[in-house]
């Protein structure tokens, strides 16, 4: 017992480490002056070298802009984008929206995924059947091309809805279906039978003899639900699905320039591709990171909130 | 005849096994699924016509290359064309699944059985790896390729846009890594309560052996819930399909359905094709329903008493 404790206590902190790790880094990114994520450099020098974007992590480097006009001196702690714009403050700018986003689409598909899985659970034979084939309609989808076909279609309703539509229609099935597991794996017990004969039933039943049984299922699927959305933004991003507007410079030669003048961590892999079949690697992975990072921190604290759940019953 | 017919035919079928099976309600405890599915293929029918023409009325710049729709196709070549790239894509998915969820319950059953806390404990971390997004994985096994070929001279790629054993092999396994890591946690969530059970307690106290307890009174009685899991397990992979045919230029399903959506590689010019789109959808999410109807029949025959919760709502 005293182990469990232990280690539960061990993935929460670590888990709180994680995500005060990037809220250290996302102040640190919203330090920087937004030039760094606006304007466009040509090249950089150190001594006698001169180095073409994306810069390493870690350069510290004199730049220059297209005409020659401009100079300045900048230290690049994660590297560069392909435009010589800083990873770090292009990252931290673009995780706001990004969260902000992820936070209204799990709490859409919850409030969704509980109501429909305890009509699904508690209804009546008719409307549990009209549940479950509304439900499985929209499950039958393919996640990745439902999201993407529902986000173009309900773009012309502005871009931000349509991206809480569009995500949120993926992932609430699963969490209905998980409540109606449960309800119907409590009400299959003897000892749910034995409530409802002695006159418990409604809302009184539900908190004493089913939030019990739902909340260590719930506590599993919540960091579920936040890294599977993290994620699919960032798969929809891959396939260049993005949350706002970006106008693009085509570079001959190399991958198109994409100018981001409202970042968002989609936005910053809708050119993993170009990148990766040009070699540059750190311009692909450190968004992608970050966003697996921010899924990890979520993920402990929710594995450790499943095994304190369990632990008090 | 057009795709509102053929939804309106599948619920008319629907209709007719509700209405002629109901009344018996041991017959109809099987027909319900079959009723079911007609009523979802109708929904998602529905569904997918309805988002693929608002997609296509958006006409988003980033979709929809200036070329606009494909010129109407048949509904045989289209039928034609779904069908040549459906066969890649099952062959995909079904090594997808024994490597992936086969592999996930796999180890989730043995580590119930051995009991072995260090390789438990080693399998949850590895299980983080959920959190990577699977581009990223596929990024990370073509790094894998080249090492390989780097250290040994050995082409393990089996080639780009292909269907040969290795392509196949390497494709399936990026498919099948989040699926099983799912499939591996939800099932051991669940095997981790039973043991806990009062059940599972009185075995223990009869002095008989773990393995003869886990097999008789933690899995047998575990098998429905996890049945769910290994469904949603299927979906999670289905979903990634087109994301991970995309990345090999697998020629399936998947990257047919976001070239008719109008995504597309660099440099390649595609056109929307709403009746692709759909069909591809149709195909996907019929393979997703079919297992899913499959699975719930399982599921019954697995744990009666759902059956019995279900028949006497």
């Amino acid at each position: 017992m005293r182990l469990r404790i232990t280690r539960g206590l061990i993935l929460l902190g670590a888990g709180f480490a994680v995500l005060g790790l990037m809220a250290a880094l996302v102040v640190g990114g919203l330090r920087e002056a937004p030039y760094w994520t606006n304007d466009v450099w040509a090249g950089g020098h150190l001594s006698n070298r001169i180095l073409l974007p994306p810069f390493p992590p870690l350069s510290n480097l004199y730049l220059f802009n297209v005409d020659m006009s401009a100079h300045a001196q900048h230290f690049f702690p994660l590297g560069s984008d392909g435009a010589g714009r800083d990873l770090l403050a292009l990252v931290a700018r673009a995780a706001i929206p990004s969260l902000e986003l992820i936070g209204v689409v799990v709490i859409a598909r919850f409030a969704v995924g509980t109501l429909i899985g305890m009509a699904m659970g508690f209804g009546s034979a008719i409307a549990r059947e009209t549940a479950q084939a509304f439900g499985s309609v929209i499950i039958g989808f393919p996640y990745l091309a439902l999201a993407a076909v529902a986000i173009q279609g309900f773009s012309p309703k502005g871009r931000p809805l349509a991206f809480v539509v569009g995500m949120a229609l993926v992932g609430w099935r699963d969490i209905a279906e998980l409540v109606a597991e449960r309800v119907e794996h409590v009400r299959s017990q003897s000892f749910a039978d034995a409530a409802r004969a002695l006159g418990t039933d409604g809302i009184r039943f539900f908190r004493l003899h089913v939030i019990p049984f739902l909340r260590p299922a719930i506590g599993v699927e919540f960091p579920f639900q936040v890294s599977a959305a993290l994620v699919l933004l960032a798969e929809l991003g891959y396939i260049q699905v993005f949350l706002g507007p970006t106008i693009a410079l085509e570079n001959y030669g190399g991958p198109a320039t994409v100018v981001i003048t409202k970042p968002e961590l989609g936005q910053l892999l809708s050119l993993t591709r170009d990148y990766i079949l040009a070699g540059q690697f750190w311009p692909a992975i450190v968004p992608a990171l970050t966003i697996a990072v921010l899924a990890l921190g979520f993920e402990l604290i929710g594995t450790a909130v499943r095994g304190r759940s369990r632990l008090g019953g | 005849m057009g795709w509102i017919d053929f939804a309106l035919g599948a619920v008319i079928a629907g209709a007719v096994i509700v209405l002629v099976t109901s009344p018996a309600s041991r017959v109809w405890a099987q027909t319900r699924h079959l009723a079911r599915l007609c009523f979802q293929t109708s929904g998602v029918v529905t569904v997918s016509w309805v988002l693929v023409t608002l997609a296509e009325n958006a006409g988003a710049a980033t979709m929809v290359p200036p070329g606009g729709s494909a010129p109407v196709q048949s509904a045989a070549v289209v039928a034609r064309s779904v069908a040549g790239a459906a066969i890649p894509s099952v062959l995909l998915i079904v090594v997808a699944l024994a490597l992936g969820t086969g592999g996930g319950l796999l180890v989730a059953f043995l580590l119930t059985l051995k009991r072995n806390r260090w390789l438990s404990a080693l399998a949850v971390l590895a299980s983080l790896a959920w959190v990577v997004p699977t581009f990223l994985l596929a990024i990370f096994m073509q790094e894998v390729q080249a090492e390989i070929y780097g250290f040994t001279g050995i082409a393990t790629g089996g080639g780009y846009a292909l269907i040969t054993p290795l392509s196949v092999f390497w494709a399936a396994l990026v498919l099948a890594i989040r699926p099983g890591i799912y499939v591996f946690r939800q099932a051991r969530a669940v095997l981790d309560v039973e043991e806990l059970a009062d059940h599972v307690r009185a075995a223990r106290a009869r002095g008989l052996s773990w393995a003869r307890i886990s097999r008789r009174h933690i899995f047998r009685p575990a098998a429905a819930s996890i049945a769910v899991a290994w469904l949603n397990s299927v979906r999670l992979m289905v979903g990634a399909l087109p994301l991970v045919e995309f990345f090999f230029a697998y020629p399936g399903l998947g990257q047919k359905l976001l070239f008719a959506i109008g995504v597309h590689y660099p440099l390649q010019v595609v056109r929307f094709d709403a009746n692709v789109a759909i069909s591809s959808v149709v195909a996907l999410a019929g393979l997703i329903l079919l297992i899913e109807a499959v699975v719930r029949l399982l599921q019954q025959g697995l744990d009666p008493r759902l059956g019995e919760v279900r028949i006497g709502a």
